[in-house]
């Protein structure tokens, strides 16, 4: 490649330290020991003592573990019950018939406008009046199932031919046999997408939690970070919290990133 | 072929699905819309006062104040998240391969998994007058005349939040619009490519119209979620200064959680809703009607 051809990549190495750079702010904020944070930012990791001493005390000074085990049992149950539903109901809504099959599919479907603050006053008084407020259920259970997973296994599933099902039905496969052994192994990549998305929106919501939770010790990481803010104002202490609560998503992330970006290309949209 | 064991096991299926969608969404919908149609303040009297709460939006000034800066935000996010994750999927695509492209792909997409309060945390420190990142390199680079208070002013503080929003926005939708970019058949590029077409002008003529699936569901999305920007104007700003960046669903919490105005606040997200609604369609309308 020539000199003059690479000029173009500039704009691209800007952006990617655009992008990159408020996490080495984090990163390296997290490992000094620093109250207000001073001078160049890329300069910390090189000038001042380093240390582990924000993790420490953001364990020890408030109920952080508890928030990452809060965090983990609401992400988790619905991460699972959702790709099992997006899997089973994606294959319903694109291969079975039955009555009304798209008006309840679309009407579903508009769930996706529905603004939460309208949702959320009377889900509150729905909470109360069950004694879910300050307990796992109303961070969990309405999360068991979500539309958005369901539609992009359908929309995968309606893109693979007929003959492929009937070929199987030949050979004497009953429904469960077909959804197992043909679309399940399949859709995979579309499966794991979905997991994905559970697990970012599940550990990173913030407004759910932060209605449905008033003690601190069912606080999320998102809540616990957020009180964090407020009270300790320490810029150090700040910085690891992030870091610590962003781990779990990063290693999903790496983790599935392959079936992630496959899965993508394979809902349809194209 | 339709067995009774079909049937059964369609039924098993669906049923819990509907189940919990009527309990959490429909019977919540029509609640909110019913106590719209009261003077509630959470505990004690309910009083019916029809459509008071409606009337009552329509001399409310900092409703109406919501509204604009609901529409200001519109004006300015959707266009900018479209054209960035546009070009970057464009210039991505373009111009690496393989690892490379993968890794900046990684990149770009970093800032959607990070925690709004994580994202909301980093950018305030950036942005913070004294001690932030942002005047120090404005004063390392000799433009001590543009420092600001950032958040703090409100001639800066709009944009600002914008700017962390498209931040946070942009890379999630240039993975989509990679993904379907990377989906189209070499046939049909390589032939506009022996017709003697340069790779941008492929870019523009070739590519961009097979996009038009992807990019549809990408206006909307970015529509939809702009109108329901929430977090960052909460997080960064709590909507002032002199809420100048005070969205129509922050100013609904600040009703609901702040005044305990029940029956006003449903009446707002019920508003708040039919304008979700107006202009989904009116954007899918939009995109499928164009020819391409």
């Amino acid at each position: 490649m020539h000199v003059k051809g690479n000029v173009v990549y500039i704009p691209l190495l800007i952006l990617g330290f655009l992008f990159l750079s408020p996490f080495l702010i984090m990163i390296s904020g997290s490992i000094v020991s620093m109250i207000m944070p001073v001078g160049n930012p890329f300069g910390w990791v090189l000038n001042e003592s380093l240390t582990l001493s924000n993790f420490t005390y953001i364990l020890t000074n408030s109920e952080f573990l508890r928030w990452i085990f809060n965090s983990v049992v609401i992400t988790f149950i619905p991460v699972f019950s959702q790709m099992f539903f997006a899997a089973v109901l994606g294959y319903i809504f694109a291969k079975k018939q039955f009555p009304f099959r798209e008006g309840i599919f679309w009407l579903m479907m508009a769930v996706i406008m529905l603004p939460s603050q309208l949702l959320i006053i009377p889900r509150y008084i729905m909470f109360s009046e069950l004694g879910w407020i300050n307990t796992y259920y109303p961070l969990i259970v309405p999360e068991i199932w979500g539309i958005l997973g369901v539609f992009f296994v359908r929309q995968y599933m309606m893109t693979l031919p007929a003959d492929l099902e009937e070929a199987a039905r030949m050979d004497g496969a009953g429904d469960f046999t077909i959804f197992f052994k043909v679309m399940l192994p399949l859709a995979k990549p579309v499966i794991a997408t979905v997991g994905t998305f559970a697990f970012i929106a599940n550990w990173n919501d913030l407004l759910t939690p932060l209605i449905f939770t008033t003690s601190q010790e069912m606080y999320p990481v998102t809540v616990g970070l957020a009180s964090l803010l407020t009270k300790e104002g320490n810029f150090g202490v700040e910085m690891a919290g992030s870091v610590i609560s962003f781990i779990p998503t990063f290693l999903i992330f790496l983790f599935f990133q392959r079936y992630f970006v496959k899965g993508i290309a394979l809902t349809g949209m194209k | 072929m339709k067995r009774k064991g079909d049937r059964l096991a369609l039924v098993f299926f669906l049923s819990p699905a509907l189940f919990l969608y009527g309990l959490f969404v429909l019977y919540p919908s029509i609640q909110a819309l019913w106590m719209s149609m009261y003077q509630w303040r959470g505990l004690g009297e309910k009083t019916w006062i029809g459509f008071g709460n409606y009337e009552r939006m329509m001399s409310d000034a900092i409703f109406i104040n919501a509204m604009k800066i609901t529409g200001k935000y519109i004006l300015f996010q959707v266009p900018l998240v479209l054209i960035i994750s546009i070009g970057l999927a464009l210039t991505i695509a373009n111009l690496l391969k393989s690892r490379w492209l993968n890794t900046y792909r990684a990149t770009v997409f970093f800032p959607y998994i990070l925690p709004g309060v994580a994202i909301a945390m980093l950018w305030a420190t950036i942005f913070n007058p004294v001690s932030g990142m942002l005047n120090g390199l404005l004063n390392a680079i000799g433009l001590e005349q543009y420092t600001t208070e950032w958040l703090g002013r409100t001639e800066t503080a709009f944009g600002s939040v914008v700017f962390v929003n498209v931040w946070s926005m942009v890379g999630f939708y240039t993975v989509l619009i990679l993904a379907a970019i990377l989906n189209i058949p070499e046939e049909l590029t390589e032939a506009a490519e022996i017709d003697g077409a340069g790779k941008w002008q492929k870019s523009f003529y070739i590519i961009l119209p097979l996009l038009k699936d992807v990019l549809q569901v990408v206006i909307v999305f970015t529509l939809i979620n702009t109108l329901k920007i929430f977090e960052m104007p909460q997080l960064l700003t709590s909507g002032g200064p002199n809420r100048s960046t005070e969205p129509i669903s922050l100013y609904i919490y600040e009703q609901a959680f702040q005044n305990f105005n029940f029956g006003y606040a449903s009446a707002l997200g019920v508003i708040f809703l039919i304008l979700i609604f107006i202009a989904s369609m009116l954007t899918l309308r939009l995109t499928r009607g164009e020819k391409v």
